[in-house]
């Protein structure tokens, strides 16, 4: 490597002991800088032990600190030092990040997010499956409470004698799989959908009570939902969202909430999980002796329904967290079939269309 | 070696002066890179956003020709905010999420809001203490670094004391409250040996602030820039460095074109041109605000303290972190 002849500049020194100014004279030497103040002392500072941290800019004065006992600071206007630094075996924008520093940084953001999708997609599902099961069923109970709670009274259907079938369906489900009933709440909402809350309940919109043609269909709805209950799915789902929340909105101080991306996670999560609920629903169906080909056509004819208009919108997407009902559809008959149990004919009492009037005004 | 012409600032005033470089373009690209940087790391290079924002701006300032430097590391802010999420962050969001959690009743509700009501009291006069001794510890002019010598304790009683009287006056004692708060900040306050000192005690403003809340409808709230204008004088006005006084000469229409001319900047470009306003907020106070020339800087020493960035995080938390962020 070539090196220039010396060049001289005038700069100051800050002694970092002091606010006096010391003017100076600096020489650009092989891998240092000769820096003599005023009163006669020379400082000999190698590039290796100073740090430019201001004038990066065009017209900004130089500033270079350099690490000793004390810091001290040298700022020198004449951009042209910069230049001389480089040819002789110093970096022009020494203390900047170099280019492998930037590769590094790269590396390190890509690792970082890598680190932290991987969090999002595997860790915290796994812990919120884990930490699920140590929910104290009051807390559960509270929760799910709040959440029928929050519905507008008038929403909310209540017709004794309907509801007593419905508890009667669902306690034969619960009965065959051993495990207590839940509580089933109607409400008078147009939308296809129904929820598996915590604290062992299922909401049930009118709108998915108006789809069905059979008892067997909307045995098979609640067969899903239970078995979602089983499987504490529901806790599961609340604390993944609250960690994704919790970890997005706390790494971004507060730019990010965490809605979205728990929402979109919570998409994929939930196929995995309706999938599974849907398996253990056939199960649990042929188990009570109940056609399981009633939760196949309802999920065929939910597929073609006109009413998942509304579903699309707001938190009422019954369709945007589940796999496409099609396949699900065809994965039930193909459970249904192996083996095929003959089912007992569900009976309610009077006729289905009777039945689905539950939320009429009386 | 051939002779060179010295570049050293010769500071023959009667009085320092102050003077902001930076543009407004130069900062808009530093946020937008740090915009850039925090989405792609997930909001972890927000310290370092910080840090580079106040590199720039503080490296921009220059008083008696020489440029302040900002020293903190986005690594130190990062630490801080860590802890800040222990000691402060975790106990906050236990006691703020037990309601819904555990049913306890509308009595236990209530107890859980005043707890943290006044945990987040107790924490932030603690927060401002140890953000302003963090941030004094990373700033330098002439090489020696700003201290801070205060403690939270007589800063909380202030605070509590300020708040009392605040709410027991009727919004009337706040002007006093505000101004010993500042007090309290400022006197305790140095620059390497030479200490910052403040003689006002807030009383003054008193029938200034009585003015501006009974004039407040009569002129559409434009009286509050004329208290602005007044209060900014005060403050400076009683702020010495070693016995050398800053002076702040400024009015009410000075005040009112910087304000509305900022407000007009960010309703007309949708907020693009915040980086606009905060020059020229830095360029408003540069131009006006000078330093009695008695000061003698050559004897001033270095006495740095230490200080970590906790007192930063808990700001960050509580939102309250708004000032250079």
């Amino acid at each position: 490597m070539s090196v220039e002849p010396e060049a001289e500049f005038a700069g100051y020194v800050l002694d970092g002991r002091t606010a006096v100014v010391r003017p100076a004279k600096v020489a650009v030497r092989h891998r240092g800088l000769d820096v003599v103040t005023e009163d006669g002392v020379a400082r000999a500072w190698p590039f290796t032990a100073i740090r430019q941290t201001q004038g990066f800019r065009a017209g900004d004065p130089l500033r270079f600190e350099h690490r000793g006992a004390v810091m001290e600071t040298l700022i020198v206007h004449d951009r042209a030092i910069l230049h001389r630094m480089t040819a002789n075996g110093g970096s022009a924008r020494a203390g900047r990040r170099t280019a492998g520093a930037v590769v590094v940084m790269g590396l390190g953001g890509i690792v970082a997010l890598a680190v932290a999708l991987a969090a999002v997609m595997w860790g915290i599902p796994a812990a919120s499956a884990i930490l699920a099961g140590w929910v104290p069923s009051a807390l559960e109970d509270r929760l799910g409470q709040s959440v029928i709670a929050s519905l507008p009274a008038q929403t909310v259907c209540r017709d004794p004698e309907r509801e007593r079938v419905i508890r009667g369906l669902v306690e034969r489900l619960a009965a065959a799989r051993g495990v207590a009933a839940p509580t089933v709440v109607v409400a008078d909402i147009p939308v296809i959908n129904a929820f598996a809350l915590p604290g062992r309940r299922i909401l049930v919109f009118r709108g998915l009570v108006d789809l069905t043609d059979s008892p067997e269909m909307l045995t098979g709805v609640l067969a899903h939902e239970l078995a979602h209950i089983v499987r504490r799915h529901p806790m599961q789902g609340v604390l993944r969202r609250e960690a994704l929340s919790f970890v997005v909105s706390t790494l971004s101080a507060g730019t990010f909430s965490g809605g979205a991306a728990a929402t979109l996670t919570a998409l994929n999560y939930s196929r995995e999980m309706e999938e599974e609920a849907d398996r253990d629903a056939v199960a649990m169906l042929k188990a009570a002796r109940i056609d399981p080909i009633g939760l196949a056509r309802f999920l065929e004819r939910m597929n073609t329904a006109p009413a998942n208009a509304p579903a699309s919108t707001g938190i009422f997407r019954y369709l945007s967290s589940h796999p496409p009902a099609r396949s699900r559809a065809s994965l039930v008959r193909e459970l249904a079939a192996q083996p095929a149990v003959p089912p007992d004919k569900l009976l309610v009492g009077y006729g289905w269309e009777e039945m689905r009037e539950l939320c009429l005004p009386r | 070696m051939l002779p060179v012409a010295s570049t050293a600032p010769t500071h023959t005033d009667s009085a320092f002066r102050f003077s902001f470089i930076g543009r407004g373009g130069t900062l808009l690209g530093i946020y937008l890179l740090n915009m850039v940087g925090i989405v792609f790391t997930l909001g972890v290079y927000t310290f370092w956003a910080k840090v580079r924002v106040r590199r720039y701006l503080f490296g921009q300032l220059e008083v008696a020709e020489e440029r302040l430097e900002y020293h903190g590391l986005g690594g130190e802010l990062l630490r801080g905010a860590l802890k800040a999420a222990l000691v402060f962050g975790l106990p906050l969001a236990v006691v703020r999420t037990l309601p819904t959690l555990i049913d306890i009743g509308v009595g236990g509700a209530v107890v859980t809001w005043i707890l943290s009501t006044l945990f987040i009291a107790l924490f932030l006069p603690v927060a401002r203490v140890g953000a302003r001794r963090y941030r004094l510890s990373r700033t330098s002019w002439r090489g020696i670094r700003f201290s801070f010598r205060g403690h939270a304790g007589p800063y909380l009683r202030i605070f509590l004391r300020g708040w009392c009287l605040t709410m027991l006056t009727l919004g009337i004692y706040y002007p006093v409250y505000a101004v010993r708060s500042h007090g309290y900040l400022v006197a305790h306050s140095t620059f390497g040996t030479a200490p910052f000192d403040f003689d006002g005690d807030g009383t003054d403003l008193l029938l200034d602030w009585v003015y501006a809340l009974l004039l407040t409808l009569p002129t559409f709230g434009f009286v509050w820039f004329w208290f602005g204008a007044r209060r900014t004088h005060y403050l400076w006005a009683h702020t010495t460095l070693a016995g050398a006084r800053f002076e702040f000469p400024v009015t009410a229409g000075e005040l009112m074109r910087l304000r509305l001319g900022n407000a007009a900047l960010l309703l007309l470009s949708l907020g693009i041109a915040y980086p606009w306003t905060v020059v020229r907020n830095a360029r408003f106070t540069c131009a006006r605000l000078s330093l009695d020339g008695r000061l003698d800087v050559t004897a001033i020493r270095a006495a740095a303290t230490e200080a970590d960035a906790t007192g930063e995080g808990i700001l960050g938390l509580l939102e309250a972190d708004l000032d250079w962020a």
